[in-house]
C-alpha cells in the first residue's frame, strides 16, 4: 500500500504535468490565432494573383506550350510531406507520414517510380527511421512560415520538375478545418493543373495594353501559383499542428485532472485509515495503562 | 471615390496589402524597364522585376517601396500591384538587409565550382543579392 508520503509526491508531479500541458494548450491557441490572420492576409494576393493568371490565359495564344502546365507521361512521382518540427500534437504528425508512405507505395505498385521529400523535423525523423531515402527536406519552418521559405521550396520543386527528373508534384499536409479538425490533403501542385489557372469564366473584355505579351507575363507568374500552394500548404500544416496541439493538451490537462481527483481521494483515504489507527493505539495503550 | 487628377493604388503581397490610397502617379519597375503611371492611363497589365516602386503622394511627396515579383493592372484609374513582398522605404531593417547581403555575396563565392548542384545554389544566391541590393538601395530614400 501506497504510504502518504508517496501519494502526495505522485499529485505533486501530475500537478507540474498540468501546468506544462495547460500552458502548451494556451501557447498552441495563441499561435494558432496569428497563424489565422496569416492565411487571411494571403488570401487576396492569392486571389488577385489567379484572377490575373485566368485573364492572361484567355488572352494568351491557344497554342502556346507552357512548361509548368504541360502534362507529361507520368514515370516518376515527388511526394512532399508536410510535417511539423515538434511533437506532442496527437496523430498529426503521423497522419501525414502513413499518407505519404501510402502513396509512396501504391506508386510502386504501379510501376512508378518515386523521390520522397519532406518538410519538418519529425517528417524527416519518421521516414529517416522507416528507411527511407528523402531527396530533399527542410526544417525550422512549421513555427512560422514565411513566403520567402515557400519560394525556395517552390523553386527546388520546379527545377526538379522542369530538369524532368519528376513528371508530377504532389503534396501531402494537413489542412485546418476546424481547432479540433484537420483534413489530410494530397494536392498536385505540378504541373500546375489547367483549370486552376484558366477557369476565368465570362470576365468582362477589356483591351489591356500587355507589356510584354500575354503569354510571357503568363509565364512570368506560373511559378507564383506553386509558391502560393507551398504557403498556403505550410499556413495551413502549421494551423492544424497548432489545432491538433491544442487538443491534446486539453486532453492531457483532462487526464490529468481526473488523475488528481482519483489520488486526492486515496490519499484522504489513506490519511484517514492512518489518523484511525492512531487513536486505536492511543485507545489501546490507555486500556493497557488503566 | 477618385476625381480625373487621382488615381487609386493598392500594393497587395503575401503578408498583406502594405499600401492604398489617391495618389498623383506612379513609376513601376516593369522587366523591360520604369513605366510611369498617370491618372487616365489606358488599361495595361505588365510584368514587375524586382525593383523600386515609386509613389507620387497628391501632396507632392514621394513614397517609395521595394518591391518583388509580380504583375501591376492599370484600370480606370486604378493600379492594382501584386508582388511576392514589398516593403514601404521606412520599414526596411538595413542591418538585416547589410546582413543579407553579405550572405548572398558568400554563398555566390562558394559555389564557384560548376556541378548543377552549384548552379542551383548560385542562382538563388543572385537572387537573395539582387533582393537585398533592392531593398538597401530603397531604403537610402527615406529621409
Amino acid at each position: 500500500m501506497a504510504t502518504l508520503r508517496d501519494i502526495r509526491r505522485r499529485i505533486a508531479s501530475v500537478q507540474n504535468t498540468r501546468k506544462i500541458t495547460k500552458a502548451m494548450e494556451m501557447v498552441a491557441a495563441a499561435k494558432l490565432r496569428r497563424n489565422q490572420a496569416r492565411i487571411e492576409a494571403l488570401r487576396p494576393y492569392a486571389r488577385d494573383m489567379i484572377e490575373m493568371m485566368e485573364d492572361l490565359a484567355t488572352y494568351s495564344e491557344e497554342a502556346h506550350r507552357y512548361e509548368l502546365l504541360h502534362e507529361r507521361e507520368v514515370h516518376t512521382v515527388a511526394v512532399v510531406a508536410m510535417t511539423g518540427d515538434r511533437g506532442l500534437a496527437g496523430a498529426f504528425n503521423a497522419n501525414v507520414v502513413r499518407k505519404a508512405m501510402a502513396i509512396e507505395r501504391d506508386l510502386r505498385a504501379q510501376d512508378v517510380d518515386t523521390r520522397v521529400l519532406a518538410v519538418g523535423r519529425k517528417g524527416i525523423g519518421t521516414l529517416t527511421f522507416r528507411g527511407c531515402r528523402l531527396e530533399r527536406h527542410w526544417q525550422g519552418l512549421s513555427d512560422r512560415p514565411q513566403y520567402s521559405d515557400a519560394k525556395t521550396i517552390a523553386k527546388e520543386l520546379i527545377e526538379m520538375y522542369l530538369r524532368g527528373d519528376v513528371d508530377r508534384v504532389r503534396l501531402v499536409y494537413n489542412q485546418f478545418t476546424s481547432p479540433i479538425e484537420q483534413t489530410l490533403m494530397d494536392d498536385v501542385i505540378l504541373p500546375v493543373p489547367r483549370e486552376a489557372v484558366t477557369d476565368g469564366g465570362d470576365r468582362q473584355p477589356v483591351s489591356y495594353i500587355y507589356e510584354p505579351a500575354p503569354e510571357v507575363i503568363l509565364e512570368g507568374l506560373l511559378p507564383a501559383y506553386v509558391e502560393i500552394a507551398v504557403y498556403r500548404a505550410l499556413l495551413e500544416s502549421s494551423a492544424s499542428e497548432q489545432g491538433a496541439r491544442m487538443s491534446a493538451m486539453r486532453n492531457a490537462s483532462e487526464a490529468a485532472e481526473e488523475m488528481i481527483g482519483s489520488l486526492t481521494l486515496a490519499l484522504n483515504r489513506a490519511r484517514q485509515a492512518a489518523i484511525t489507527q492512531e487513536i486505536l493505539e492511543v485507545v489501546a495503550g490507555a486500556e493497557a495503562l488503566g | 471615390m477618385s476625381d480625373d487628377r487621382t488615381l487609386h493604388v493598392e500594393v497587395v503581397t503575401p503578408d498583406g496589402q502594405v499600401y492604398a490610397g489617391e495618389v498623383a502617379m506612379v513609376v513601376l519597375p516593369g522587366v523591360d524597364g520604369e513605366l510611369g503611371i498617370l491618372p487616365r492611363h489606358q488599361p495595361l497589365v505588365t510584368l514587375l522585376g524586382i525593383g523600386e516602386t515609386r509613389i507620387r503622394t497628391i501632396d507632392d511627396d514621394w513614397e517609395y517601396i521595394a518591391t518583388g515579383i509580380g504583375y501591376a493592372q492599370v484600370l480606370f484609374d486604378k493600379v492594382l500591384v501584386v508582388v511576392d513582398h514589398g516593403e514601404l522605404a521606412g520599414a526596411i531593417d538595413i542591418e538585416r538587409a547589410e546582413e543579407a547581403y553579405r550572405r548572398a555575396q558568400e554563398r555566390m563565392k562558394e559555389s564557384g565550382d560548376l556541378s548543377a548542384r552549384a548552379e542551383v545554389d548560385y542562382f538563388r544566391a543572385e537572387q537573395a543579392l539582387k533582393r537585398a541590393e533592392n531593398r538597401l538601395s530603397v531604403a537610402k530614400r527615406r529621409r
